[in-house]
């Protein structure tokens, strides 16, 4: 009896201090869960608006995607990774919106131009690049510069003393090159233009998927007259906007819902027309955002001035004819059938393989076009119209890779530019990205490195700083 | 079993009930919030050993 009572209170004893460790242990344990609770929701919240994230060539990350397509990247090797491609992407998924980002990236290349661009609008693969390296300008060395605020003004003789002097006092056109500056083409004037009371047809060629165009008013309406197909060859509904532009802001958007998001091939025609009347004078654009079953057969205006902006999608057709003033023109066709030797003034492009991009450069400014057959998308850093009295160019010259500064009678650079810097031999730059604005699916932006003329681009790593509101600025925009 | 190790063993199989029930909640309101962080599947391999073990004991 006496020995129960013992082993009774030696049990009891026993588990009071079990019991009395236990209580640690559960706090502990389910503080561990509830810190770490806090820890992802602060993580994803991100109340102060800053966070950053890293990738490292071979160390998968779940915020920055590895870099695609795979056939031009090489596989990681000692954190370095060979981009021997372009361009090439990558993603950045972010738990909630940014306003900012800061990309640095840190690499080894001796490409003259490097560019990293944001996806802005899918819609019409729009990105908004910006310059991580440009040999070009590096190279200025002959050239005064003047610098204030992040802008540079290079100048090859040396005539302005301040960039405000250069910006009141604009030398002709012809001379001015811009790299990553908006210098406003609103002042643009056509002397002697003059307005037309009749209609005529803009595109003797249907032109297929999404195309921005200038057109210049004085004393007239702007009237479009649009007739589309959508060939319903690609599933998914095609609906079609249509947004006019002066400056940078969209004077005018139209959309023109499909309610049939079929691939059955049967193609179905519809019209739509644009009139805005009393406009100041001066230059606007027009931008048609539509998938690639959507084909524009017609376009008819009273405009005579018609510019397509970069890039132009010829349907199917024969014998087109297209003036340009690209530096560099790039072709490429994705139909075997339309595989042909297109004209280039004296010169030709051979267009001998599908989903190829094909370059022609010859030096001269103004460059005629023919092709045998359509189905061709033709590009370059210029505009491209059906025939020289259409042709008008309001933008200034940009620098890219295709630019030969030397001969093309370019005297002033205006540029918002800052050289890479170098450490241990690797080059380290920044971009910094508005991403209010820039396209996100399932919680990803995307984003490009162009390499226009990359002979080994090494990559060494990618860092994002992004910044946007506080938990404090989300409380006080809701409670407004 | 060891009287402690067992009391220990239940109060980690809730912790990982409840942190299981919460991750996967979190997920569907907000996805990738926790797999950003955490990778679930080593949470579910925790929960299942300790409930193993658990249920060996109460037999």
């Amino acid at each position: 009896m006496k020995r129960n009572i013992i082993d009774l209170t030696h049990w009891r004893l026993k588990y009071e201090i079990i019991f009395h460790r236990m209580k640690k242990n559960r706090i502990i344990l389910w503080l561990g869960l509830i810190l770490t609770i806090f820890f992802i929701l602060g993580m994803a919240i991100v109340p102060y608006g800053k966070i950053s994230y890293a990738y490292t060539p071979g160390n998968p990350n779940f915020f920055i995607g590895k870099l695609t397509p795979e056939e031009r990247v090489a596989s990681a090797q000692n954190g370095e990774e060979k981009i021997t491609g372009n361009p090439v992407y990558f993603s950045l998924r972010t738990p909630r919106k940014f306003d900012d980002a800061k990309i640095t990236l840190v690499y080894k290349s001796d490409s003259p131009v490097i560019e990293l661009g944001v996806l802005k609008d899918k819609a019409v693969w729009r990105y908004d690049l910006k310059p991580v390296e440009n040999k070009y300008l590096d190279n200025l060395n002959t050239w005064t510069k003047l610098e204030k605020n992040g802008t540079e003004l290079f100048e090859k003789n040396g005539k302005f003393k301040s960039i405000e002097d250069f910006l009141n006092n604009l030398p002709p056109r012809s001379e001015i090159a811009l790299y990553n500056y908006v210098l406003p083409n609103e002042n643009f004037r056509i002397s002697n233009y003059k307005a037309q009371s009749n209609f005529s047809l803009i595109n003797p060629e249907p032109i297929r998927g999404p195309y921005q165009f200038y057109t210049y008013i004085k004393n007239e309406t702007l009237d479009f007259k649009f007739n589309f197909s959508d060939e319903n060859k690609n599933l998914g509904a095609d609906p079609v906007e249509i947004d006019v532009y002066k400056g940078n802001k969209i004077i005018k958007l139209e959309t023109l819902a499909d309610k049939t998001a079929n691939d059955d091939g049967e193609i179905k025609n519809f019209d739509s027309e644009i009139k805005i009347p009393d406009l100041t004078e001066g230059v606007y654009k027009i931008e048609i955002k539509a998938g690639n079953d959507i084909v524009t057969n017609k376009i008819v205006s009273s405009q005579t001035k018609i510019a397509f902006v970069n890039k132009i999608w010829i349907g199917e057709a024969e014998n087109v004819n297209l003036v340009t003033d690209s530096e560099a023109i790039y072709a490429q066709t994705s139909e075997p059938a339309d595989l042909q030797d297109i004209k280039i003034d004296q010169g030709l492009i051979n267009l001998n393989k599908t989903y190829q991009q094909f370059k022609f450069s010859d030096g001269n400014i103004l460059k005629l076009i023919n092709l045998k057959r359509g189905e061709v998308i033709l590009s370059g850093d210029g505009v491209f119209s059906f025939n020289q009295t259409m042709f008008f160019e309001p933008d200034f010259k940009t620098i890219d890779a295709d630019t030969n500064i030397k001969n093309d009678g370019i005297n002033y650079i205006l540029a918002d530019y800052n050289s890479p810097d170098e450490e241990n031999g690797w080059k380290i730059s920044q971009a910094e990205f508005d991403i209010k604005d820039a396209y996100r699916e399932n919680q990803k932006y995307s984003f490009l490195i162009s390499i226009p003329e990359n002979d080994g681009f090494v990559l060494k790593g990618i860092r994002v700083d992004l910044s946007g509101k506080t938990l404090f600025d989300y409380l006080k925009n809701k409670l407004k | 079993m060891n009287r402690k190790i067992i009391l220990i063993t239940r109060e980690l199989f809730y912790v990982f009930t409840a942190a299981l029930v919460i991750f996967a909640a979190m997920e569907t309101v907000w996805p990738g919030v926790v797999l950003a962080y955490i990778n679930i599947n080593w949470v579910l391999i925790l929960w299942l050993f300790f409930g193993i073990i658990v249920l060996i004991n109460q037999i």
